[in-house]
């Protein structure tokens, strides 16, 4: 037999695949990694490529999705996945990426960590996850938004907006209504000081082409810092096809070539791995889950801060928030209130019905005192399934849709918002609007750690029946809260790979 | 010394781009006939000392004076032409090119097409004949957009759907420049045999297919027709006179379009070495060009209306925009390029994305966006303005919008 390729093959250069390689190769074993994309990133390019694109694909008429997903970046990073992935929806966007760095090219950076209460039905415990949490936070670089007016305790801080700095003090000296809202400044994956490749944040405010100075964090960034190790092998342009077990694992790829190793880590994005696994799994009429987190989005505006300028900042999320509204463990919702004034004025001008020109000197005139609040459901209010083509038995489609009672829990929610809006002094715009299952790319739960079956895998990520197949993307977080997903994926991943270090093949000398 | 080259009708659309073409290639061209100083009309016999030593005398010239039917046998253009081909003969030119038309019919239906052909007769039996060349010349196109091109240019842009006559007859186009070039062949090459040259194209086209080229190579799509018959148009043209206000159209205009029989022009474009280009790819490199003069000054209208000082980067760039999204030209009035504002009596709310104006505007607001500078605030006083000028047109722009709809 032939020597195998690599001790691991990791599918997926996303976070997750970057943080299940550093303790790998740290710990000496020899790590290939595969991405379907290349490296041709848009770092580098001036402000009007990366506003308009290098062909000007932004004078393409607005297509009516959110501004963040209709930049050029946007389109780059998502469109190899719409054609090649197989995968369509019905009711539902799937969204994911065929590009170096996956989907954070484009994410909004927003940081939450889970505690005990949110894993208690984990088959880990929160010690370790918050050993590997320390870790992911110490390698990508977060910081807080601060009120600059106020002393940080030497942590890193990114200026708050303006109107945020204000609501935020409302939140301070008013009561609150109950104990259940919380507001606080948004922590991010942005970086307040330079790092050896990387930039402070400039507070350009353009956040939504493509983060020119790299302050955000992008995973891309990570295969930079992998590649010095003699270890570590990255493979672009390595679309994987099939997975095929005899004594050792061997991974196909689009272009014919075939890698093995003992073990391969899948890290392909929750859809990614889905899609590369539709063979293995015995997904019946009923469908595979998957767990997506519904979003609403509201505008607010804050009259007392009408006419003010605001501050020079990023334009990704300036605060978080988070609200119990009722008794029942998922009645808990997670958000983030972003600065209007700080995104690009174009796609709001279009759904006015006021002329360009007065749009535009309306958005001018208020665009500093609006806000837009988004909001998070836990995964268990979404109620999507993964199908296979039956006649085919190849593409996948996904069908989205809403856990039963979801529309009277939305009422609820708006009510008790509504309640904290009035305290903060903030009125709430016409046009709220809950968006398709699937844009809020928080995906979880296809192949839940701790599960009995065909669909589960181990505490270490390794699919029941297959072993020496371990996923360390989404796909294995068991439930999914209401909070932002990346960081405990990475997390997660990265506690399955130090495991795997310590138990599994040690290095050849 | 240069070879002399006498033109008359030089001010004309083929006369222009002729002398423009042989003064290029080294002749002394002198113009006979409307300028100024001009010293001969058709009609008038020549003073010898202008022909003595040229070359070739070229003859477009054409008096369109003599209107009424009735004086077709008298015509002047018939004794004006033989006049001047004797006088050439007599002052030792060894050349008169004569420029009739594939109209050129003993039974054409209008007055030119016999004029034409009552020309020709003339001339082949006067004692200039030994020198005359014949150019049959087809329907010319290119160059600048004046005279019947000018007019069909415009015509096929116009709407989608045009009324028109002689749908089915058969043209055969050719461009400006080849005209030129074949005339001057004719005038100044020793060896071309005595006889009747054709310059046309050798496979005709029908008219309609011909207009559909015309407004294709402007960037605007299909082309419908409504047939008229004869009678209907002949008699629509005599209302015009009486009507006043709306410019007249002359029947013979549309006679000359009723009908013709194609000609044979393969063995004439071999003798002049004539390869004649694809119409389409002719004019859409030409009328494309020159449309791009409309669409970047629409660019920088667009522009300047939503406040910004256009930069060279941005009209490249909405040009670009503009074209790929088949919004140019939008067809902006030139009162409108050239004052801005106004577009606001015309503007559509934004939301009304599929309004051209409303498209076009937001592609403006697009492509300046990498030059604009945050936090730049217009006055609030400016902006309640906007505002609440845009509120109170706003019944008058639903009326006015559809204009640029
Ligand atoms: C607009 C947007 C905003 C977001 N904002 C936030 C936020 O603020 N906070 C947050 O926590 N999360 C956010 N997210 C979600 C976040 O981006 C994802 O959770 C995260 O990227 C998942 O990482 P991953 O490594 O599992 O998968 P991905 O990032 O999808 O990476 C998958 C990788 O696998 C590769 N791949 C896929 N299939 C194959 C194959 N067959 N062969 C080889 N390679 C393959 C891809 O090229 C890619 O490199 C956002 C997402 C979007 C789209």
């Amino acid at each position: 037999m032939n020597r195998p390729d690599a001790d691991f093959i990791i599918i997926g250069s996303g976070p997750a695949g970057v943080s299940a390689a550093f303790p790998l190769v740290a710990a000496g074993r020899r790590v290939l990694m595969l991405d379907a994309g290349n490296d041709a990133g848009s770092q580098e390019e001036s402000r009007s490529a990366r506003v308009l694109g290098a062909d000007l694909e932004a004078l393409q008429v607005d297509d009516g999705s959110s501004p963040k997903l209709q930049t050029p970046v946007s389109r780059g990073i998502l469109e190899r996945f719409r054609g090649n992935s197989g995968i369509t929806g019905s009711g539902f966007t799937p969204i994911g990426s065929l590009a170096r760095g996956g989907l954070s090219n484009i994410w909004g950076a927003q940081i939450s960590f889970l505690d005990a209460e949110d894993i208690a039905d984990w088959p880990i415990d929160i010690a370790s996850l918050q050993r590997s949490y320390q870790r992911i936070s110490e390698r990508i670089g977060i910081s807080r938004n601060s009120n600059s007016t106020r002393s940080a305790h030497g942590e890193p801080v990114l200026p708050l907006g303006a109107t945020a700095a204000h609501v935020l003090h409302r939140n301070t000296v008013t009561k609150p209504a109950n104990g259940s809202f919380r507001l606080f400044p948004a922590i991010n994956a942005i970086l307040s000081e330079a790092r050896p490749g990387r930039a402070a944040c400039d507070l350009s405010g353009d956040c939504l082409y493509g983060c020119p100075t790299g302050a955000i964090y992008n995973s891309r960034q990570d295969v930079l810092q992998l590649r010095k190790s003699p270890h570590f092998r990255l493979l672009d342009n390595m679309r994987a096809v099939s997975l095929r077990r005899d004594a050792a694992w061997t991974v196909g790829t689009a272009d014919g070539s075939s890698f093995s190793a003992p073990r391969i880590i899948l890290a392909a994005g929750v859809l990614g791995t889905a899609a590369l696994l539709a063979n293995h799994l015995p997904i019946e009429e009923q469908g595979l889950r998957l767990l997506n987190s519904p979003t609403l989005a509201i505008p607010l505006l804050s009259p007392a801060r009408l006419l003010r300028s605001s501050t020079p900042t990023h334009s990704l999320a300036q605060l978080g928030l988070s609200l119990r509204y009722g008794d029942r463990p998922s009645d808990y919702v997670t958000g983030a209130i972003y600065e209007v004034g700080s995104l690009p004025a174009q796609s709001f001008i279009n759904r006015m019905p006021l002329g360009r020109r007065a749009g535009r000197a309306a958005f001018e005139t208020i665009g500093g005192s609006l806000l837009v609040a988004t909001i998070y459901y836990p995964g268990d209010q979404s109620r999507s399934y993964i199908h296979r083509d039956a006649t085919t038995g190849k593409s996948l489609t996904i069908r989205g849709g809403f856990a039963e009672g979801f529309d009277i829990r939305v009422d609820a929610l708006k009510k008790a918002l509504r309640r904290e809006w009035k305290r903060l002094g903030l009125i709430q715009l016409p046009g709220a609007s809950l968006a398709e299952p699937g844009i809020d790319a928080h995906f979880a739960g296809t192949l839940p750690m701790g599960a009995p079956g065909p669909f589960g895998t181990s505490a270490d990520g390794e699919l029941n029946l297959h072993s020496g197949l371990h996923i360390v993307d989404g796909s294995i977080i068991p439930d999914l809260s209401s909070k932002y997903i990346t960081m405990t994926i990475m997390a997660n991943a990265d506690r399955i790979a130090h495991r795997l270090a310590e138990t599994e093949a040690k290095p050849a000398s | 010394m240069a070879p002399r080259l006498i033109i008359t009708g030089s001010t004309g659309y083929i006369g222009a781009r002729l002398a423009a073409m042989a003064r290029e290639r080294g002749f002394d061209v002198v113009e006979l006939g409307r300028r100024p100083e001009a010293k001969w009309r058709i009609g008038d016999e020549p003073a010898t000392s202008d022909l003595e030593g040229a070359a070739a005398v070229i003859h477009l010239a054409h008096s369109w004076a003599t209107g009424a039917e009735t004086a077709e046998e008298n015509n002047i253009n018939i004794s004006g032409t033989v006049t001047l081909a004797k006088a050439a003969k007599a002052a030792g030119v060894r050349r008169f090119v004569f420029a009739s038309s594939t109209s050129s019919r003993r039974e054409a239906l209008n007055v030119y097409g016999r004029t034409k052909f009552r020309i020709e007769q003339h001339l082949a039996t006067s004692p200039a004949a030994p020198i005359v060349r014949i150019a049959r010349i087809g329907l010319v196109y290119g160059g600048p957009r004046t005279a019947m091109f000018g007019l069909m240019a415009k015509l096929s842009v116009l709407s989608p759907l045009l009324p028109m006559i002689g749908l089915s007859r058969k043209v055969q186009p050719i461009h400006l420049d080849e005209v030129a070039a074949g005339l001057l062949a004719l005038a100044t090459d020793e060896n071309q045999p005595p006889q009747t040259f054709v310059l046309a194209q050798e496979r005709p086209i029908s008219f309609a297919a011909w207009l559909r080229i015309l407004r294709r190579s402007q960037g605007k799509g299909k082309l419908h027709f409504i047939p008229i018959p004869l009678a209907a148009a002949l008699f629509a043209c005599r209302m015009t006179k009486l009507v006043p206000l709306v410019p007249t159209v002359d029947p013979e205009r549309v006679l000359g379009l009723a009908g013709a029989a194609p000609m044979e022009s393969g063995e004439s474009l071999k003798l002049l070495k004539l390869n004649l280009a694809d119409p389409m790819t002719v004019l859409s490199q030409e009328l494309g060009q020159k449309s791009e003069e409309p669409s970047r000054s629409e660019a920088g209208a667009l522009l300047r209306y939503l406040g910004s000082t256009p930069t060279e980067a941005q009209l490249q760039r909405l040009s670009e925009g503009l074209r790929r999204e088949g919004l140019a030209p939008l067809g902006l009035s030139p009162t409108l390029i050239k004052h801005p504002r106004l577009l606001a009596l015309y503007e559509p709310p934004a939301n009304r994305t599929q309004h051209r104006l409303a498209k076009a505007l937001y592609l403006a607001d697009l492509a300046s966006e990498p030059e604009r500078q945050r936090g730049q605030k217009a006055g609030l006083f400016d902006a309640i303005l906007t505002i609440g000028t845009d509120i109170l047109l706003l019944p008058l722009r639903a009326l006015l919008a559809r204009r640029y709809r």
